[in-house]
């Protein structure tokens, strides 16, 4: 099975403008690799690490420096967002990009932080996420709001690139029955006893005939010249985040870093090693429609970055039988 | 900076259809207008392909637009300030103002039109309620002010922005008090001097307390030889303010009448030059903004349009282009 390849970016770095332009640069390079797509996440305010709010805006002067790779995003904190605006940029975005969006959308588990700021309750996210998504689907697809008028202008295919990020079994299924694209890789999220069970409900509670499932796997690849070098470029962001994992529950206690990588999923190493562990990944190969490789780290620089979008894609993705458009 | 006052064009990227090409053209429109030293180039937003504009998300363009422009400013003209979550247009306008370097020029208005308020599910009576408390949580965001018990900030920070609010009302005491720019059109209900009132009333009230000077967008439509095209589209836009009641009273026969009464100047360049000159006067802080555009303008059109406003009409009103980019002094 073949898969297409993509990278995600959270936006790292301390000065925004500069970020923004490395993004820039990420997607003309990775287009020139043959990279499917890009990714890029959304974080809001001055609480987390990410330092793009509006993927939207980004992706749109992306756009007008590349011809051929997918715009995508992972993810918008759907709750926060207003589905007719968020129609309507979309499907400008997607007008201006001739079709290149995939939009990814979440119910902002990772930014419980922001949601008073926004004026909305953490406790109705997940029922805030359904009611949004059924609306930009609504809208998507052509369907009036009161007074019979229409989203303008309008993206009848918008409708077929949409993507989920769950973390249960019920948005698992809740994906399927909607008919989009399941998004999966969350960093704490095992693979063997989380993800592949995720995996497997969507895949069984899909039911559509005019489409094929998805499923979008993101993995932390880190190819370096060693398993040495790798963990010494790693180190410091991975340890940064081991308080945070304490205090959210999601590991008793801090170990070594070996057991943190283990833990957080990241593939790292010389590329025959990444190879290696990426193939006996049970929740990626046999699932994954798209890989999404998360390739920078807080303190990566932009070098680190260009030069781990090439190695993936020259050596590590043809070798999982990825094969470039 | 141009001498004189700033010049720019106001785009509502019209268009008889969806096709994406009027993206291009528009986005075609900004890289002429640089090239022959317009200052400022504005884009409408409309929501659901109301009067045909075709734009509901003006700072996603601006940003495509960003990418082939290295000078002239970028604005909106204007967003419809009730319809947007205010946090979420703070964001994306300070991304924004990062990707073109400052070049943002934040147009703000209270919108009409009672079919979109329907459809977004806001009362259209309560809308300059919804403006006055969006507009609140929007500069607090723009001013770097904690949104949340938990000190959370606006990032990226929005450096300068809130120097570069323009607002499109006739309560101008209250921009005037705010510190920021007014955006004035001629209005179809009052006659020709009220607009010079208007500006006087606004300039009067100005503080200069936040350490700018007041500041003035006068747009006007201006159609130097309209043709049959430019004739239906304009009656037609009538028909419609007429319908959903934002244009009241009858309308004469004659043609030059209406467009008189609308304040859309025609005719020959000289006597456009007279009509602006009765105007509000400009200084080097105000833009004069020309509509050149109506639904079926094809770009070559509204070029030559550009064209005749930079060679014959806004030196005849005593605006000198910008330096080329990169010329010494």
């Amino acid at each position: 099975m073949t898969f297409k390849l993509g990278f995600l970016s959270h936006a790292f770095g301390d000065d925004p403008q500069q970020v923004y332009h490395d993004l820039i640069e990420q997607f003309e390079v990775a287009e020139a690799l043959g990279f499917d797509g890009g990714w890029i996440a959304q974080h809001h305010l001055n609480n987390g690490f990410g330092r793009l709010p509006s993927p939207l805006v980004l992706l749109a002067a992306v756009a007008e420096r590349t011809q051929r790779i997918e715009l995508g995003t992972g993810v918008i904190v759907l709750p926060f967002e207003d589905p007719i605006r968020l129609a309507e940029d979309a499907s400008v975005l997607d007008a201006l990009s001739g079709g290149r969006v995939q939009l990814g959308l979440g119910s902002g588990g990772a930014n419980l932080d922001n949601f008073s700021a926004f004026d909305r309750d953490p406790t109705q996210r997940q029922v805030e996420f359904a009611e949004h998504q059924q609306r930009l689907q609504h809208l998507l697809a052509g369907q009036p709001l009161a007074g019979e008028l229409t989203l303008q202008p309008p993206a009848p295919r918008l409708g077929e690139r949409l993507w989920h990020s769950h973390g249960s079994t019920d948005g698992a299924v809740y994906t399927a029955r909607q008919g989009n694209g399941l998004l999966l890789g969350t960093a704490t999220h095992d693979p063997l006893t989380v993800q592949k069970p995720l995996a497997e409900a969507y895949l069984q509670a899909w039911s559509r005939t005019d489409r094929a499932p998805r499923i979008g796997v993101v993995r932390a690849i880190f190819p370096a010249s060693s398993r040495a070098d790798a963990q010494a470029e790693l180190a410091v962001d991975i340890e940064r985040h081991i308080p945070r994992l304490q205090r959210e529950g999601l590991i008793d206690e801090a170990v070594d870093l070996q057991a943190h990588l283990r833990l957080m999923n990241v593939h790292h190493g010389h590329p025959d090693e990444v190879i290696e562990s990426l193939q006996q990944d049970p929740a990626l190969l046999p699932y994954a429609d798209y890989v999404i490789a998360v390739v920078q780290a807080e303190s990566s620089t932009q070098a680190q970055i260009l030069k781990r979008l090439e190695t993936i894609a020259r050596d590590i993705a043809p070798a999982l039988g990825w094969k470039r458009r | 900076m141009s001498t004189g006052f700033s010049l720019g064009f106001l785009s509502r990227v019209y268009s008889p259809s969806a096709d994406p090409k009027v993206y291009r053209d528009t986005l075609a429109l900004f890289k002429v207008a640089e090239e022959l030293g317009f200052d400022s180039g504005w884009v409408a937003q409309h929501h659901f392909a109301s009067e045909q504009g075709r734009l509901p998300s003006p700072l996603v363009l601006l940003a495509a637009i960003a990418q082939h422009t290295q000078r002239i400013s970028l604005g909106t003209g204007i967003i419809v300030l009730p319809q947007e979550a205010p946090l979420r247009l703070a964001e994306d306008a300070a991304v924004l103002d990062l990707l073109c370097n400052g070049r943002l020029e934040l147009g703000l208005g209270a919108g009409f039109d009672p079919e979109t308020f329907l459809a977004f599910g806001r009362e259209h009576e309560a809308r300059h309620r919804d403006y006055e408390q969006h507009l609140q949580q929007l500069l607090r965001a723009l001013g770097n002010a904690p949104l949340a018990d938990n000190g959370a900030r606006l990032l990226p920070r929005a450096n300068g922005l809130s120097h570069r609010v323009w607002e499109a009302t006739s309560r101008v005491e209250r921009v005037a008090e705010r510190g920021h720019g007014l955006i004035m059109a001629p209005n179809p209900h009052l006659p020709a001097h009220a607009g010079v009132e208007l500006v006087d009333r606004y300039r009067k009230a100005w503080t200069g307390d936040n350490g700018t000077p007041a500041r003035v967008v006068r747009v006007q439509a201006l159609f130097p030889s309209p043709g049959d095209a430019t004739r239906r589209d304009i009656l037609a836009y009538v028909d419609r303010q007429q319908r959903i009641g934002v244009f009241k009273g009858a309308l004469d026969d004659n043609f030059d009448t209406t467009l008189e009464r609308l304040g859309i100047l025609h005719g020959p360049v000289e006597r456009i030059v007279e009509q602006l000159q009765q105007g509000p006067a400009l200084t080097a802080h105000d833009h004069l903004i020309l509509q050149v555009q109506t639904v079926s303008t094809p770009l070559r059109d509204a070029i030559r349009a550009l064209e005749t406003l930079r060679e014959h009409i806004a030196p005849a009103l005593g605006w000198q282009p910008a330096r080329p980019s990169g010329a010494l002094s």
